[in-house]
């Protein structure tokens, strides 16, 4: 099966002052389709660099970043954020919606940016909004939702162009457990369903119990990849 | 429409402060404005003052006469050139005059007088000599008197005042006239020393029998003064000595006093807009940091910086825009009530104006420039503002803006 992501020797380094610090050294790395993957490690480990340069944020000190067979470590900036709106959703800790848009239209906004045609973004945006079951809170803006209805909607924004993975940081952190519960569900749901792969970085055990693959770093290392 | 949309929606985030702006924006444009529209009025006032009563848009006169104003620069007129002339395209009228400086005795009383032979038809479709009688009119072998010199003479209708000067070629000028009117002209300067006489009269008088010292040409409204000035001139001999001046050449004075004037104008105007202009920048500047992480989000999801650049050139242009749309809609009407309905100055105020040579009035331009050069000052400043918030996004690390 062709891994939907790949990293070849993968490392980061940050040169502050006199002193290079290692983010993240030699990282290789297989995602497969459907796969629902946590990255854990202690603070400072490198998960939210790692997930940078997954989701072409930063740009890799050496080695090479593939998805779908795609080097996208020499890739421009316009070439980066062109193909991130069309290959990668995102999800953040703090739900980062666009306040003065309804939760239909946040979801409509990376279909939009696409320049999809009218009909099909209205549409697309119904039917990811019901299966995050947000149908009825569609012309509410994110002011007027909850924390976990907003975080809804930010996953369903992430999954409107039906990308080729969803990266998500943290995404349970400012969830009570309940909501939290929900939310995952859902996404497990999504995983399940529609075979979205979803890649995590988290310190939650709720997420880290429903992974199938949960990959551990320390100092900037992988040193356990356990597949359930 | 979707970068629109979020531009306008953004905008009302912060209602009040957006409220605020535009608001200083609708009173900058609103007093530029009419501040220009005063400023240009007056002048035209004095400009149409001026012309009106002393030079014409145009006029013809010896080369020489504008140095030195005398009889001697006299020129010949008669019926076959003014045909030629006011045949010229956007001429409406030509008004011969002959003009000569006398002195002007009654009884016991002597004064210089500036003696002006006019045909009093034309003087009047020039500046409505006629509604300016205050008594009688003008007679063949009579003389109208300004209010103030024939005062000072001491003169009265029916009443004799002799007058005697030099005529064309240091010939005797002298004679005796009936006082058959008084007129107060508008120009307190005319009113202390003008003598008004039939143009043959005045002919007769300084001894130049078919000559003018000068023909003022006014033209049709819109009629361009540059084209006539050239015409008239084809039709003059190259070789001749007389010529065609426009009124600024005629009015040097006039015209350095309106610049001078437009300077210290443009001062205020420019320290208000440097005024508005901090307030629009604030408001830019408060709208564009305190989105940092939304801008670093936004690209992050894949809106590329220009596409982002762009929306806060559409805030900002919609900010000014909103605030000028609006300090037009409120100044046109101000201007058009007061173009048509000129405010009165007080007594006073109004008598120290008269001394300046201006009505006392305070006339408002209602020239469409006035209105298009506010509000493209106002915008230029605008998108000048925009450039932050552009420059910030071009500048912004994503990946520290999408994570503050």
């Amino acid at each position: 099966m062709t891994p939907v992501l790949q990293t070849l020797s993968l490392s980061k380094t940050y040169n502050e002052g006199p002193v290079d610090v290692h983010a993240l050294r030699n990282i290789n790395l297989e995602i497969l389709p459907g796969e629902f993957t946590v990255i854990v490690g202690p603070s400072g480990s490198g998960k939210t660099t790692l997930l940078n340069m997954l989701g072409g944020l930063d740009t890799p000190s050496e080695g090479k970043v593939f998805v779908a067979g795609t080097d996208i470590s020499n890739m421009s900036e316009n070439e980066l954020i062109d193909f991130r709106l069309h290959h990668i959703g995102f999800v953040f800790q703090a739900y980062n919606l666009i306040p003065v848009l309804t939760a239909e239209e946040n979801v409509s906004f990376i279909l939009d940016l696409q320049g999809r045609p009218a009909g099909e973004i209205k549409a697309r945006a119904a039917e990811v909004l019901a299966e995050v079951g947000l149908a009825d809170r569609a012309k509410n803006r994110p002011s007027e939702l909850s924390g976990g209805q907003q975080q809804r909607v930010a996953v369903a924004r992430a999954l409107a162009a039906r990308p080729q993975y969803v990266l998500a940081d943290e995404p349970t952190a400012n969830l009570d457990s309940a909501t939290a519960f929900s939310l995952l569900d859902t996404m497990k749901r999504l995983n399940e369903d529609e075979k979205m792969t979803f890649l995590f970085s988290t310190h939650d055990p709720r997420v880290i119990d429903r992974a199938s693959r949960v990959i551990t770093l320390v100092d900037g290392e992988i040193s356990s990849d356990e597949r359930r | 429409m979707l970068l629109f949309k979020l531009a306008w929606r953004n905008l009302w985030r912060s209602r009040k402060r957006s409220l605020i702006t535009m608001s200083s924006v609708f009173f900058a444009v609103l007093l530029a404005v009419l501040a220009e529209s005063v400023n240009r009025g007056s002048h035209e006032g004095m400009i149409r003052n001026s012309v009106s009563y002393f030079t014409g848009y145009l006029q013809l006169q010896d080369s020489a006469y504008m140095e030195e104003p005398s009889l001697d620069y006299c020129f010949a007129w008669d019926e076959q050139q003014e045909s030629a002339f006011a045949a010229v395209n956007g001429v409406k009228s030509l008004v011969p005059r002959v003009q000569g400086f006398v002195l002007a005795a009654s009884s016991s009383k002597t004064r210089g007088a500036m003696v002006l032979g006019v045909d009093p038809a034309r003087e009047e479709a020039l500046n409505g000599l006629q509604s300016q009688f205050i008594a009688g009119n003008f007679e063949s072998g009579g003389i109208v008197l300004a209010d103030r010199l024939a005062e000072r003479l001491g003169l009265a209708l029916g009443d004799t005042v002799v007058l005697l000067g030099q005529g064309y070629q240091s010939q005797q000028a002298a004679g005796a006239y009936p006082v058959t009117g008084l007129v107060k002209p508008k120009l307190p300067e005319l009113r202390k020393q003008t003598a008004y006489l039939l143009l043959p009269d005045a002919q007769v008088l300084f001894a130049a029998e078919g000559m003018v010292s000068s023909v003022l040409v006014m033209p049709h409204e819109n009629a361009s003064i540059s084209s006539m000035q050239k015409q008239m001139q084809s039709l003059l001999p190259a070789d001749g000595y007389v010529m065609v001046r426009n009124w600024e050449e005629l009015l040097p004075e006039l015209l350095a006093a309106i610049e001078f004037d437009n300077a210290s104008n443009r001062i205020v105007l420019v320290i208000l807009y440097i005024v508005i202009g901090f307030g629009i920048f604030g408001t830019v500047l408060t709208m564009t940091l305190e989105r940092r992480k939304e801008f670093g989000v936004l690209v992050s999801v894949g809106m590329r910086r220009g596409r982002l650049a762009l929306m806060t050139l559409y805030e900002t242009l919609l900010l000014g825009g909103m605030g000028v749309i609006a300090g037009l809609l409120g100044s046109m009407p101000i201007v058009a009530w007061f173009y048509d309905h000129p405010v009165p100055l007080s007594a006073e105020l109004g008598e120290m104006s008269e001394n300046f040579g201006v009505d006392p009035f305070i006339y408002f331009s209602a020239d469409p420039s006035i209105f298009v050069s506010q509000a493209g000052i106002v915008m230029g400043m605008c998108a000048l503002v925009a450039l932050y918030p552009v420059l910030y996004v071009n500048k912004l690390n994503v990946l520290q803006a999408s994570r503050a």
